[in-house]
Protein backbone atom coordinates (compact mmCIF):
# COMPACT_ATOMS: atom_id res chain seq x y z
CA UNK A 1 0.00 0.00 0.00
CA UNK A 2 1.20 3.24 -1.15
CA UNK A 3 1.42 5.50 1.62
CA UNK A 4 2.78 9.25 2.91
CA UNK A 5 5.23 8.43 5.62
CA UNK A 6 5.23 11.16 8.11
CA UNK A 7 8.75 11.67 8.28
CA UNK A 8 8.31 12.46 4.41
CA UNK A 9 5.06 14.60 5.04
CA UNK A 10 6.99 16.22 8.30
CA UNK A 11 9.58 17.38 5.54
CA UNK A 12 7.45 18.78 3.54
CA UNK A 13 5.02 20.74 5.81
CA UNK A 14 8.78 22.43 6.80
CA UNK A 15 9.42 23.41 3.48
CA UNK A 16 5.22 24.87 3.18
CA UNK A 17 5.87 26.82 7.03
CA UNK A 18 8.09 29.63 4.62
CA UNK A 19 5.46 29.43 1.92
CA UNK A 20 2.25 29.27 3.26
CA UNK A 21 1.75 29.60 7.05
CA UNK A 22 2.53 27.48 10.41
CA UNK A 23 0.28 24.24 9.77
CA UNK A 24 -0.76 22.37 12.80
CA UNK A 25 -3.16 19.58 11.40
CA UNK A 26 -2.58 17.60 14.07
CA UNK A 27 -4.06 19.75 17.05
CA UNK A 28 -7.67 18.70 15.11
CA UNK A 29 -9.86 16.97 17.48
CA UNK A 30 -12.35 16.07 14.81
CA UNK A 31 -15.63 18.41 15.59
CA UNK A 32 -16.27 18.27 11.78
CA UNK A 33 -17.13 22.20 12.07
CA UNK A 34 -15.27 22.32 8.95
CA UNK A 35 -17.20 20.07 6.98
CA UNK A 36 -20.45 21.00 8.39
CA UNK A 37 -19.70 24.78 6.93
CA UNK A 38 -17.88 23.31 3.58
CA UNK A 39 -20.26 22.90 0.34
CA UNK A 40 -16.97 21.00 -1.70
CA UNK A 41 -18.95 18.12 0.66
CA UNK A 42 -21.02 17.81 -2.41
CA UNK A 43 -18.46 17.67 -4.92
CA UNK A 44 -16.18 15.02 -2.86
CA UNK A 45 -14.20 16.45 -0.72
CA UNK A 46 -14.44 16.50 3.16
CA UNK A 47 -12.27 18.66 5.33
CA UNK A 48 -12.23 17.09 8.64
CA UNK A 49 -11.93 13.61 7.11
CA UNK A 50 -8.33 15.00 4.78
CA UNK A 51 -7.26 15.99 7.91
CA UNK A 52 -7.76 12.58 9.85
CA UNK A 53 -6.40 10.31 6.13
CA UNK A 54 -3.42 12.49 6.23
CA UNK A 55 -2.49 12.04 10.06
CA UNK A 56 -2.65 8.14 8.81
CA UNK A 57 -0.76 8.64 5.91
CA UNK A 58 -3.01 7.59 3.52
CA UNK A 59 -2.18 8.95 0.30
CA UNK A 60 -4.67 7.28 -2.10
CA UNK A 61 -7.28 7.58 0.26
CA UNK A 62 -6.19 11.47 0.87
CA UNK A 63 -6.28 11.85 -2.99
CA UNK A 64 -9.55 11.39 -3.43
CA UNK A 65 -11.63 14.55 -3.58
CA UNK A 66 -8.55 16.31 -2.50
CA UNK A 67 -8.98 18.57 -6.28
CA UNK A 68 -12.52 19.43 -5.69
CA UNK A 69 -12.05 21.82 -3.04
CA UNK A 70 -12.99 25.21 -3.56
CA UNK A 71 -10.58 27.03 -1.54
CA UNK A 72 -13.31 29.17 0.07
CA UNK A 73 -10.97 29.24 2.99
CA UNK A 74 -14.12 29.42 5.05
CA UNK A 75 -13.08 26.14 7.27
CA UNK A 76 -9.79 28.02 8.08
CA UNK A 77 -11.47 30.74 9.28
CA UNK A 78 -13.90 28.83 11.38
CA UNK A 79 -11.81 26.15 12.77
CA UNK A 80 -11.77 26.22 16.70
CA UNK A 81 -8.35 24.95 17.05
CA UNK A 82 -6.84 26.73 13.86
CA UNK A 83 -6.07 23.34 11.91
CA UNK A 84 -5.93 25.56 8.67
CA UNK A 85 -7.80 22.50 6.82
CA UNK A 86 -7.71 24.26 3.56
CA UNK A 87 -3.96 25.17 3.50
CA UNK A 88 -3.74 21.74 4.12
CA UNK A 89 -5.25 20.83 0.90
CA UNK A 90 -2.97 23.21 -0.56
CA UNK A 91 0.15 21.59 1.34
CA UNK A 92 -1.24 17.92 -0.36
CA UNK A 93 -1.95 19.01 -3.89
CA UNK A 94 1.44 20.72 -3.87
CA UNK A 95 3.26 17.27 -2.31
CA UNK A 96 0.69 14.81 -4.70
CA UNK A 97 2.28 17.02 -7.70
CA UNK A 98 6.09 17.11 -6.50
CA UNK A 99 5.37 12.66 -6.56
CA UNK A 100 3.75 13.52 -10.09
CA UNK A 101 0.28 12.54 -9.15
CA UNK A 102 -1.58 14.89 -11.02
CA UNK A 103 -2.36 18.04 -10.98
CA UNK A 104 -5.81 17.99 -12.94
CA UNK A 105 -5.36 19.01 -16.62
CA UNK A 106 -6.79 22.42 -16.48
CA UNK A 107 -4.29 23.46 -14.07
CA UNK A 108 -1.23 22.00 -16.92
CA UNK A 109 -3.54 24.22 -19.22
CA UNK A 110 -3.21 27.43 -17.18
CA UNK A 111 0.07 26.90 -16.44
CA UNK A 112 1.19 26.56 -20.35
CA UNK A 113 -0.90 29.57 -20.93
CA UNK A 114 0.80 31.43 -18.52
CA UNK A 115 3.98 30.53 -19.95
CA UNK A 116 3.44 31.18 -23.63
CA UNK A 117 1.22 34.58 -23.02
CA UNK A 118 1.99 35.48 -19.49
CA UNK A 119 -1.93 35.14 -18.57
CA UNK A 120 -4.35 32.29 -17.97
CA UNK A 121 -5.51 32.26 -21.24
CA UNK A 122 -5.90 35.00 -24.01
CA UNK A 123 -8.17 37.69 -24.55
CA UNK A 124 -11.45 36.58 -26.20
CA UNK A 125 -14.60 37.67 -27.92
CA UNK A 126 -17.61 38.01 -25.94
CA UNK A 127 -21.19 38.63 -27.12
CA UNK A 128 -23.72 41.31 -26.11
CA UNK A 129 -27.27 41.51 -25.92
CA UNK A 130 -27.17 42.55 -29.63
CA UNK A 131 -25.53 38.64 -30.31
CA UNK A 132 -22.38 40.13 -31.68
CA UNK A 133 -19.04 39.24 -30.52
CA UNK A 134 -16.75 41.98 -29.42
CA UNK A 135 -13.21 42.09 -28.59
CA UNK A 136 -11.65 44.59 -26.42
CA UNK A 137 -10.69 46.55 -29.32
CA UNK A 138 -14.36 46.99 -29.93
CA UNK A 139 -15.40 47.91 -26.42
CA UNK A 140 -12.66 50.73 -26.33
CA UNK A 141 -10.08 49.03 -23.87
CA UNK A 142 -6.59 49.59 -23.98
CA UNK A 143 -4.39 46.38 -25.48
CA UNK A 144 -2.76 44.96 -22.45
CA UNK A 145 1.61 44.23 -22.99
CA UNK A 146 3.21 41.36 -22.03
CA UNK A 147 6.63 41.69 -19.72
CA UNK A 148 9.32 40.44 -21.39
CA UNK A 149 8.79 36.81 -22.12
CA UNK A 150 12.20 35.24 -22.51
CA UNK A 151 13.20 35.84 -19.11
CA UNK A 152 9.68 35.35 -17.90
CA UNK A 153 9.76 32.09 -19.36
CA UNK A 154 13.64 31.10 -17.91
CA UNK A 155 12.91 32.16 -14.56
CA UNK A 156 9.68 29.92 -14.84
CA UNK A 157 11.70 26.93 -15.85
CA UNK A 158 13.75 27.08 -13.21
CA UNK A 159 11.53 27.10 -10.83
CA UNK A 160 10.56 22.96 -11.05
CA UNK A 161 7.13 22.49 -11.43
CA UNK A 162 7.01 19.49 -10.33
CA UNK A 163 8.79 19.56 -7.29
CA UNK A 164 8.28 21.90 -4.79
CA UNK A 165 11.57 22.92 -3.13
CA UNK A 166 13.12 21.92 -6.30
CA UNK A 167 13.97 25.30 -7.58
CA UNK A 168 16.48 27.75 -6.92
CA UNK A 169 16.61 29.21 -3.55
CA UNK B 1 -5.96 60.40 -5.96
CA UNK B 2 -3.99 58.60 -8.08
CA UNK B 3 -3.80 54.59 -7.71
CA UNK B 4 -1.89 51.77 -9.57
CA UNK B 5 -4.29 49.41 -11.29
CA UNK B 6 -3.51 45.81 -11.53
CA UNK B 7 -6.22 44.27 -13.55
CA UNK B 8 -5.34 40.48 -13.80
CA UNK B 9 -6.00 37.83 -16.59
CA UNK B 10 -9.75 37.16 -15.81
CA UNK B 11 -11.08 40.75 -16.33
CA UNK B 12 -8.98 41.44 -19.11
CA UNK B 13 -9.24 38.30 -21.17
CA UNK B 14 -13.33 37.72 -20.54
CA UNK B 15 -14.87 39.77 -18.13
CA UNK B 16 -14.71 43.36 -20.02
CA UNK B 17 -17.79 44.38 -18.23
CA UNK B 18 -15.79 44.62 -14.80
CA UNK B 19 -13.04 46.54 -16.72
CA UNK B 20 -15.22 49.02 -18.74
CA UNK B 21 -17.38 50.17 -15.24
CA UNK B 22 -14.64 50.66 -13.34
CA UNK B 23 -12.94 53.03 -16.32
CA UNK B 24 -15.84 54.63 -16.44
CA UNK B 25 -16.58 55.37 -13.13
CA UNK B 26 -13.57 55.86 -11.12
CA UNK B 27 -12.11 58.72 -12.87
CA UNK B 28 -15.14 60.56 -12.39
CA UNK B 29 -15.17 60.04 -8.19
CA UNK B 30 -11.81 61.62 -8.88
CA UNK B 31 -9.92 58.54 -9.21
CA UNK B 32 -7.30 58.51 -11.19
CA UNK B 33 -6.08 55.38 -12.83
CA UNK B 34 -2.53 53.98 -14.21
CA UNK B 35 -2.19 50.72 -15.77
CA UNK B 36 0.93 48.52 -14.72
CA UNK B 37 3.69 48.48 -17.47
CA UNK B 38 2.46 45.04 -18.56
CA UNK B 39 -0.18 42.21 -17.83
CA UNK B 40 0.25 38.93 -16.48
CA UNK B 41 -1.06 36.13 -14.13
CA UNK B 42 -0.90 36.91 -10.33
CA UNK B 43 -0.31 33.01 -9.86
CA UNK B 44 -3.20 32.64 -7.54
CA UNK B 45 -4.67 29.34 -9.52
CA UNK B 46 -1.43 28.04 -9.59
CA UNK B 47 -0.55 27.86 -5.93
CA UNK B 48 -2.24 24.83 -6.18
CA UNK B 49 0.10 23.30 -8.46
CA UNK B 50 3.44 25.00 -7.24
CA UNK B 51 3.87 27.49 -4.40
CA UNK B 52 6.93 28.88 -5.39
CA UNK B 53 5.28 29.74 -8.98
CA UNK B 54 2.48 31.99 -6.77
CA UNK B 55 5.03 33.23 -5.09
CA UNK B 56 7.15 34.02 -8.08
CA UNK B 57 4.50 35.04 -10.23
CA UNK B 58 2.60 37.29 -7.23
CA UNK B 59 5.63 38.53 -5.75
CA UNK B 60 6.93 40.57 -9.46
CA UNK B 61 3.50 42.06 -9.87
CA UNK B 62 3.93 43.74 -6.02
CA UNK B 63 7.70 44.35 -7.66
CA UNK B 64 6.29 46.38 -10.96
CA UNK B 65 3.80 48.36 -8.33
CA UNK B 66 6.39 49.40 -6.30
CA UNK B 67 7.93 51.22 -9.29
CA UNK B 68 4.89 53.43 -9.61
CA UNK B 69 5.11 55.08 -5.85
CA UNK B 70 0.94 54.43 -5.32
CA UNK B 71 -1.40 52.44 -3.64
CA UNK B 72 -2.28 49.46 -5.71
CA UNK B 73 -5.63 49.08 -6.37
CA UNK B 74 -6.72 45.56 -7.32
CA UNK B 75 -10.69 44.60 -8.54
CA UNK B 76 -10.50 41.30 -8.62
CA UNK B 77 -10.63 39.16 -5.34
CA UNK B 78 -8.10 36.55 -6.35
CA UNK B 79 -5.60 38.70 -7.35
CA UNK B 80 -6.36 40.97 -4.27
CA UNK B 81 -5.77 37.73 -1.95
CA UNK B 82 -2.58 36.66 -3.97
CA UNK B 83 -1.27 39.71 -3.76
CA UNK B 84 -1.96 40.39 -0.11
CA UNK B 85 -0.68 36.65 1.26
CA UNK B 86 3.10 37.14 -1.21
CA UNK B 87 3.26 40.44 0.50
CA UNK B 88 2.43 39.35 4.01
CA UNK B 89 4.60 36.19 3.74
CA UNK B 90 8.03 38.54 2.24
CA UNK B 91 7.44 40.72 4.85
CA UNK B 92 7.43 38.07 7.65
CA UNK B 93 10.46 35.97 5.94
CA UNK B 94 13.14 37.47 4.55
CA UNK B 95 14.72 34.48 3.50
CA UNK B 96 11.88 34.33 0.70
CA UNK B 97 12.59 38.24 -0.24
CA UNK B 98 16.16 37.37 -1.44
CA UNK B 99 14.64 33.83 -3.15
CA UNK B 100 12.16 36.11 -4.90
CA UNK B 101 14.40 39.17 -5.58
CA UNK B 102 17.15 36.43 -6.91
CA UNK B 103 14.77 35.51 -10.04
CA UNK B 104 13.34 39.46 -10.50
CA UNK B 105 16.61 40.68 -10.60
CA UNK B 106 17.24 38.83 -14.42
CA UNK B 107 14.02 41.09 -15.05
CA UNK B 108 15.40 44.41 -13.96
CA UNK B 109 12.74 44.25 -10.69
CA UNK B 110 12.99 43.91 -6.80
CA UNK B 111 10.80 43.71 -4.46
CA UNK B 112 10.89 46.16 -1.40
CA UNK B 113 10.01 44.91 1.99
CA UNK B 114 11.09 48.55 3.30
CA UNK B 115 8.90 49.88 1.08
CA UNK B 116 5.14 47.55 1.81
CA UNK B 117 2.20 48.39 -0.92
CA UNK B 118 -1.11 49.53 0.14
CA UNK B 119 -3.44 47.02 -1.63
CA UNK B 120 -6.88 47.86 -2.24
CA UNK B 121 -9.94 46.58 -3.65
CA UNK B 122 -13.23 47.82 -5.11
CA UNK B 123 -15.07 47.38 -1.97
CA UNK B 124 -12.17 49.45 0.11
CA UNK B 125 -10.99 52.35 -2.51
CA UNK B 126 -14.86 52.87 -2.43
CA UNK B 127 -15.83 52.67 1.12
CA UNK B 128 -12.52 53.51 3.33
CA UNK B 129 -10.81 55.77 0.57
CA UNK B 130 -13.40 57.55 -0.86
CA UNK B 131 -16.32 57.31 1.77
CA UNK B 132 -20.24 57.08 1.36
CA UNK B 133 -20.67 60.38 1.64
CA UNK B 134 -18.55 60.93 -1.58
CA UNK B 135 -20.31 58.23 -3.38
CA UNK B 136 -23.77 59.47 -1.96
CA UNK B 137 -22.94 63.26 -3.40
CA UNK B 138 -22.39 61.55 -7.16
CA UNK B 139 -25.65 59.67 -6.89
CA UNK B 140 -28.60 60.99 -9.41
CA UNK B 141 -30.56 58.40 -9.88
CA UNK B 142 -31.09 55.88 -7.18
CA UNK B 143 -31.10 52.38 -7.91
CA UNK B 144 -34.49 51.52 -6.13
CA UNK B 145 -34.22 48.05 -6.35
CA UNK B 146 -33.37 45.14 -3.75
CA UNK B 147 -29.83 43.96 -3.99
CA UNK B 148 -28.54 40.69 -2.57
CA UNK B 149 -24.30 41.19 -1.65
CA UNK B 150 -22.36 38.52 -3.16
CA UNK B 151 -18.75 39.53 -1.48
CA UNK B 152 -16.85 36.41 -2.59
CA UNK B 153 -14.93 34.66 -0.43
CA UNK B 154 -11.20 36.22 -1.07
CA UNK B 155 -11.86 39.46 -0.22
CA UNK B 156 -12.99 38.29 3.33
CA UNK B 157 -10.62 35.54 4.30
CA UNK B 158 -8.43 33.82 5.82
CA UNK B 159 -7.55 36.58 8.79
CA UNK B 160 -4.16 36.36 9.26
CA UNK B 161 -3.57 39.39 7.32
CA UNK B 162 -5.98 42.52 6.54
CA UNK B 163 -8.98 41.54 4.38
CA UNK B 164 -11.45 44.33 2.84
CA UNK B 165 -14.24 43.37 5.36
CA UNK B 166 -14.97 41.05 8.28
CA UNK B 167 -14.86 37.63 7.88
CA UNK B 168 -18.20 36.64 8.97
CA UNK B 169 -19.83 40.10 9.44
CA UNK B 170 -19.16 41.79 6.35
CA UNK B 171 -20.70 45.25 5.83
CA UNK B 172 -19.55 47.56 3.86
CA UNK B 173 -21.02 46.31 0.18
CA UNK B 174 -24.42 46.29 1.95
CA UNK B 175 -23.88 49.95 2.57
CA UNK B 176 -22.40 51.53 -0.46
CA UNK B 177 -25.78 49.63 -1.98
CA UNK B 178 -27.67 52.01 0.09
CA UNK B 179 -25.80 55.17 -0.06
CA UNK B 180 -26.77 53.92 -4.35
CA UNK B 181 -30.38 53.80 -3.27
CA UNK B 182 -30.51 50.18 -3.72
CA UNK B 183 -32.01 48.04 -0.80
CA UNK B 184 -29.82 45.71 0.82
CA UNK B 185 -29.77 43.25 3.85
CA UNK B 186 -28.85 39.89 5.25
CA UNK B 187 -29.65 36.72 3.89
CA UNK B 188 -28.87 33.22 5.14
CA UNK B 189 -27.04 32.16 1.71
CA UNK B 190 -25.04 35.51 1.79
CA UNK B 191 -21.56 33.83 2.70
CA UNK B 192 -21.42 31.40 0.44
CA UNK B 193 -18.63 30.55 -2.05
CA UNK B 194 -19.58 30.69 -5.79
CA UNK B 195 -17.69 27.55 -6.37
CA UNK B 196 -14.98 29.25 -8.56
CA UNK B 197 -12.21 27.00 -7.51
CA UNK B 198 -13.28 23.68 -8.69
CA UNK B 199 -14.41 24.68 -12.07
CA UNK B 200 -11.46 22.87 -13.69
CA UNK B 201 -12.20 19.72 -11.98
CA UNK B 202 -15.89 19.32 -11.29
CA UNK B 203 -17.65 22.26 -13.11
CA UNK B 204 -21.25 21.09 -13.16
CA UNK B 205 -21.20 20.82 -9.49
CA UNK B 206 -19.81 23.90 -9.39
CA UNK B 207 -22.85 24.77 -11.92
CA UNK B 208 -25.63 22.76 -9.58
CA UNK B 209 -24.53 25.12 -6.23
CA UNK B 210 -23.99 28.51 -8.02
CA UNK B 211 -27.63 27.44 -9.08
CA UNK B 212 -28.64 26.71 -5.90
CA UNK B 213 -27.87 30.17 -4.59
CA UNK B 214 -29.31 31.85 -7.36
CA UNK B 215 -32.58 30.42 -6.74
CA UNK B 216 -32.05 30.90 -2.67
CA UNK B 217 -31.84 34.53 -3.53
CA UNK B 218 -34.37 35.20 -6.00
CA UNK B 219 -37.39 33.11 -3.58
CA UNK B 220 -36.25 35.46 -0.77
CA UNK B 221 -37.10 38.31 -2.39
CA UNK B 222 -34.46 40.07 -3.88
CA UNK B 223 -34.91 41.97 -7.47
CA UNK B 224 -30.83 41.17 -8.44
CA UNK B 225 -27.44 40.35 -6.80
CA UNK B 226 -24.21 41.99 -6.86
CA UNK B 227 -20.68 41.25 -6.83
CA UNK B 228 -17.21 42.27 -6.48
CA UNK B 229 -15.63 39.41 -8.32
CA UNK B 230 -14.70 38.54 -11.95
CA UNK B 231 -14.88 34.85 -10.92
CA UNK B 232 -17.80 34.95 -8.92
CA UNK B 233 -19.80 37.30 -11.59
CA UNK B 234 -18.77 34.62 -14.24
CA UNK B 235 -20.06 31.88 -12.33
CA UNK B 236 -23.35 33.79 -11.55
CA UNK B 237 -23.70 35.51 -14.88
CA UNK B 238 -22.27 34.12 -17.83
CA UNK B 239 -23.39 30.31 -16.88
CA UNK B 240 -27.29 30.54 -16.19
CA UNK B 241 -27.64 29.03 -19.47
CA UNK B 242 -25.34 26.09 -17.83
CA UNK B 243 -26.99 26.11 -15.15
CA UNK B 244 -29.99 25.73 -16.09
CA UNK B 245 -29.04 22.95 -18.02
CA UNK B 246 -27.04 21.13 -15.40
CA UNK B 247 -30.09 21.36 -12.89
CA UNK B 248 -32.74 21.01 -15.76
CA UNK B 249 -34.69 23.61 -13.78
CA UNK B 250 -35.54 26.35 -16.32
CA UNK B 251 -36.68 28.98 -13.47
CA UNK B 252 -33.05 29.86 -12.22
CA UNK B 253 -32.61 33.23 -13.62
CA UNK B 254 -31.53 36.33 -12.17
CA UNK B 255 -30.06 39.34 -13.02
CA UNK B 256 -26.71 39.91 -11.94
CA UNK B 257 -24.63 42.65 -12.10
CA UNK B 258 -21.00 43.70 -10.88
CA UNK B 259 -20.98 46.63 -7.94
CA UNK B 260 -19.49 49.07 -10.55
CA UNK B 261 -21.99 49.01 -13.20
CA UNK B 262 -24.57 49.43 -9.95
CA UNK B 263 -22.24 52.29 -9.32
CA UNK B 264 -22.40 53.99 -12.81
CA UNK B 265 -26.02 53.42 -13.18
CA UNK B 266 -26.75 55.33 -9.82
CA UNK B 267 -24.29 58.21 -11.17
CA UNK B 268 -26.76 58.25 -13.98
CA UNK B 269 -24.73 56.49 -17.21
CA UNK B 270 -26.03 55.27 -19.95
CA UNK B 271 -25.62 51.72 -19.16
CA UNK B 272 -24.03 50.40 -22.05
CA UNK B 273 -20.86 52.60 -21.19
CA UNK B 274 -21.20 50.28 -18.37
CA UNK B 275 -20.95 46.98 -19.92
CA UNK B 276 -24.11 46.17 -19.04
CA UNK B 277 -24.71 44.83 -22.29
CA UNK B 278 -22.63 42.25 -22.24
CA UNK B 279 -23.89 40.85 -18.53
CA UNK B 280 -25.53 37.34 -19.53
CA UNK B 281 -28.12 37.32 -17.56
CA UNK B 282 -31.58 38.91 -17.71
CA UNK B 283 -30.35 42.56 -16.37
CA UNK B 284 -32.88 44.18 -19.17
CA UNK B 285 -35.65 43.07 -16.29
CA UNK B 286 -34.28 46.09 -14.67
CA UNK B 287 -32.43 48.27 -16.44
CA UNK B 288 -33.03 49.68 -19.99
CA UNK B 289 -30.38 48.82 -22.71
Amino acid sequence: MDTLTLSEADELLGKMRETVAELTPFVCYNCTRCSSGCLAVETGCTPHRIIQLFRLGLLREVEEGIWSCFFCLKCDVRCPQEAKPAMLILAIRNLLVSRGSGPPKGYRVMLENVEKYSTIQQPQETMNKDFDFVSRGDLGLPEMKTPNMEVFRRNLRKIEPRLLGGGER
Amino acid sequence: MKYTTYWGCMITTIEYAYEISVRETFPRLGVELVDLDWNACCGYPLMQVNLRIWLYLASRILAAAQEKDNPLFVPCNGCHISLCEAQHLLLKHPELVGWVNGLLSEEDIEFNPQKPLKILHTIDLLYDELGLDRIKSVVKKPLGFKLACHYGCHILRPTEYPRVDDAENPVKMEEIIRALGGEAEDYPERLECCGAGANLVEPEAVAALSGWKLKAVKARGFDAMVTSCPACQNNYDTKQDMIRQVTKDPEISLPVFYLTQLLGLAMGIEPRKLGIDLNKSPVEELVDL
